[in-house]
């Protein structure tokens, strides 16, 4: 695995996190903030440790509260994403040029909680030898949001888990080509939990010991988890041609009386040392190479090629659930498969929409920078617990007395693989009991072929009863938790496109005997959804147009199954 | 106990087990009261309830290495 490990100066214990990597020998990038350009102790300090220890000294693009950066630029936005186009250049060139002044270079690595498109558009043409930047927080959005009491205005969800190489016109879209990329190496900022930043807030659960403690997921100096979260991300090297990354960025100011932490002082110190200690530990056993940014950045180029997909298996590594999920990404869509429902789909963004996204007062987005979601179960309701169910996938089984629901079937991976075409995931066997005695035991597969589909199987065995089955795509379209305008989405079979519906909440249906695809035009996100049959002859299909109360649309392909049959639909994700 | 235990901040239990940070004030008493919700308390009860919301975490103190996990 490959660690960047980065420190800022800033209020708290700075020299002390810098004694603790240094005297494990640990690599550093510096991260300048801009007050620090202007702080002659900090630039003295950072010089002195650039010179000593060979630290990375980079530009954080915030901290702006100070007099030099009032008199130049002014204004008390202080975010870098959040500024209008004309301050971003502005911004760049003020830091960048006070940078040189006093290195005699630019920094070639540089970054921000997030970085649009628009600000790395305008860096990259300014200022071409950068090379890599802290781009976005995975996950990070509605749930921080809440939980800074609605404050904290970092809209990032959609985004990879790791390194990629951004697009140029959503900076957290993984780009597709190299004509499609901007021209840098984006890194996220911290590592998140591979499940609990689904379930929960991405922010407690990360590669930052202080918010970890934020999260009460420690007892004093007692925590596993900093130590079981970096193995999460070991683990994805079996998956992944054995790459794996880890991103640790921790200010000084969660060491020292930081007001989310109720532990004393020494307690948070250490927790960063023993986590520091135990990658200098994984490091000298040849488990983990500790890399500056730009050597990262140069390593990436060289061995990740744009458009390769990833895979993860997320087991939940805290509460003690036994669950897991996937993550998969590639430039076509990243989706979430949620093994405790089934194989359900919790998490789907359709990247082959291409949905351009800038941020700043002078975009129409604002705050809002993340990729949106055409199936979210978390914020839109997925399975049904209350009223209606939400957005998700499921296979919904019937025996002519009785409908049950494979979100209600627990399964866990068993297998992921590549099969020459990409990757596929086996999940364990199902077993569906209806109340007459009825059963049928399901064993799903995902195939990840790397065309923008999703080929989802499924095998019967040990039928008994007469079972029909429904594939179920429940979607809609969004950032948040709230519903968005759905007016303009289309509905039809590919059979008969010129019969559809066009979305006006209305509850209509439209059905076809034997289809070939359903299909949903969404143009709020630039993507056709085609659910189709795949070496499978479904006996009837029926796009469904939700109404207010349960805003959704619904693909459904239907069939009678026999024992030791197949089946499978494939999703497809294409731009309109 | 550390020097600067004093000068630890609280956050409201209540509005934690919503996931949402809120810095408790302290009433004359020197008790503690949320300004969003309407818990108010002392601080031995506060910590009370933090450690009743770590109760949930199963594997709060199990080290799950590498090969653990393989096995999860």
């Amino acid at each position: 695995m490959i660690l960047n490990l980065l420190h800022r100066p800033g209020e708290g214990p700075f020299e002390l996190q810098q004694e603790i990597a240094h005297s494990f020998n640990l690599k550093v990038t510096l991260m300048l903030r801009a007050k620090d350009l202007f702080d002659q102790a900090t630039l003295d300090t950072a010089i002195k440790h650039h010179q000593q220890y060979g630290d990375e000294i980079g530009l954080w693009f915030m901290a702006f509260d100070c007099p030099e950066f009032d008199r130049v630029i002014g204004g008390q936005e202080e975010f870098i994403w959040l500024r209008s186009k004309e301050d971003k250049q502005r911004i760049f060139d003020f830091l960048m040029g006070r940078f040189y002044e006093l290195f005699g270079r630019y920094p070639t690595a540089v970054g921000a909680y997030h970085m649009d498109c628009e600000s790395l558009n305008l860096l990259k043409a300014a200022y071409p030898g950068v090379k890599i930047t802290v781009a976005g927080c995975f996950e990070e959005g509605v749930k921080v949001f809440h939980g800074c009491n609605n404050s904290w205005y970092l809209f990032n969800e959609g985004m990879p888990w790791q390194p990629w190489y951004p697009s140029q016109n959503h900076s957290l879209r993984p780009a597709e080509s190299v004509e499609d990329a901007i021209d840098i190496v984006a890194v996220p900022h911290l590592s998140r939990d591979l499940v609990l930043s689904y379930e929960g807030r991405n922010d407690f659960w990360a590669s930052h010991s202080g918010n970890v403690q934020r999260g009460l997921g420690n007892e004093g100096s007692l925590c596993p988890y900093n130590f079981n979260l970096v193995d999460q991300y070991r683990l994805q090297e079996k998956y992944n041609d054995g790459y794996s990354y880890y991103h640790v960025f921790c200010s000084a100011g969660w060491l020292q009386g930081n007001p989310n932490i109720q532990d004393p002082d020494e307690v948070s110190q250490t927790l960063y040392r023993e986590k520091l200690e135990y990658f200098a530990r994984l490091r000298n056993e040849g488990k983990l190479i500790d890399m500056h940014m730009s050597e990262y950045a140069d390593w990436h180029r060289k061995n990740i090629p744009v458009g390769k997909p990833a895979i993860t298996i997320s087991k939940e590594i805290l509460y003690g659930s036994r669950k897991h999920y996937h993550w998969y990404i590639d430039p076509y869509f990243r989706v979430l498969i949620d093994c405790n429902q089934g194989g359900s789909i919790g998490d789907l963004r359709p990247y082959a929409g291409k949905v351009a996204v800038s941020t700043g007062p002078d975009s129409p987005h604002l705050v809002y920078g993340s990729y949106p979601y055409i199936i979210h179960s978390q914020y839109r309701t997925g399975n049904s617990t209350h009223a209606y169910s939400g957005s998700r996938t499921t296979l919904l089984l019937n025996n002519g007395e009785e409908t049950i629901d494979l979100c209600t079937c627990r399964t866990r991976n068993e297998s992921i693989c590549d099969n020459g075409k990409g990757k596929e995931v086996n999940l364990t066997a199902a077993v569906v009991k209806f109340k007459n005695g009825d059963t049928v035991t399901v064993s799903t597969s995902f195939v990840f072929a790397g065309n923008g589909s999703i080929i989802i199987k499924r095998r019967y065995s040990e039928v008994r009863g007469k079972i029909s089955v429904c594939e179920l795509f429940k979607g809609c379209a969004g950032i948040t938790e709230y519903p968005v305008d759905l007016h303009g989405v289309k509905l039809y079979f590919s059979k008969t496109p010129e019969e559809q519906i066009d979305y006006a909440y209305r509850s209509r249906q439209l059905e076809q005997k034997n289809p070939a695809g359903l299909v949903a035009e969404i143009p709020q996100v630039n993507t056709i959804v085609r659910w189709s049959g795949y070496n499978t002859a479904w006996q009837k299909g029926e796009v469904s147009e939700g109404f207010l109360f349960n805003p959704y649309f619904s693909l459904e392909l239907k069939k009678q199954i026999t024992a030791n049959e197949e089946s499978a639909v494939c999703l497809k994700i294409e731009k309109i | 106990m550390s020097e600067n235990r004093k000068n630890i901040r609280m956050r409201c239990p209540v509005c934690l087990n919503r996931e949402n940070d809120v810095v408790l004030l302290k009433t004359e008493t020197g008790d503690y009261y949320c300004p969003k919700c309407s818990f108010s308390g002392s601080e031995a009860e506060i910590r009370t309830m933090y450690a009743d919301y770590r109760k949930k975490y199963h594997f709060l103190t199990k080290r799950l290495t590498l090969a653990d996990q393989e096995l999860l």
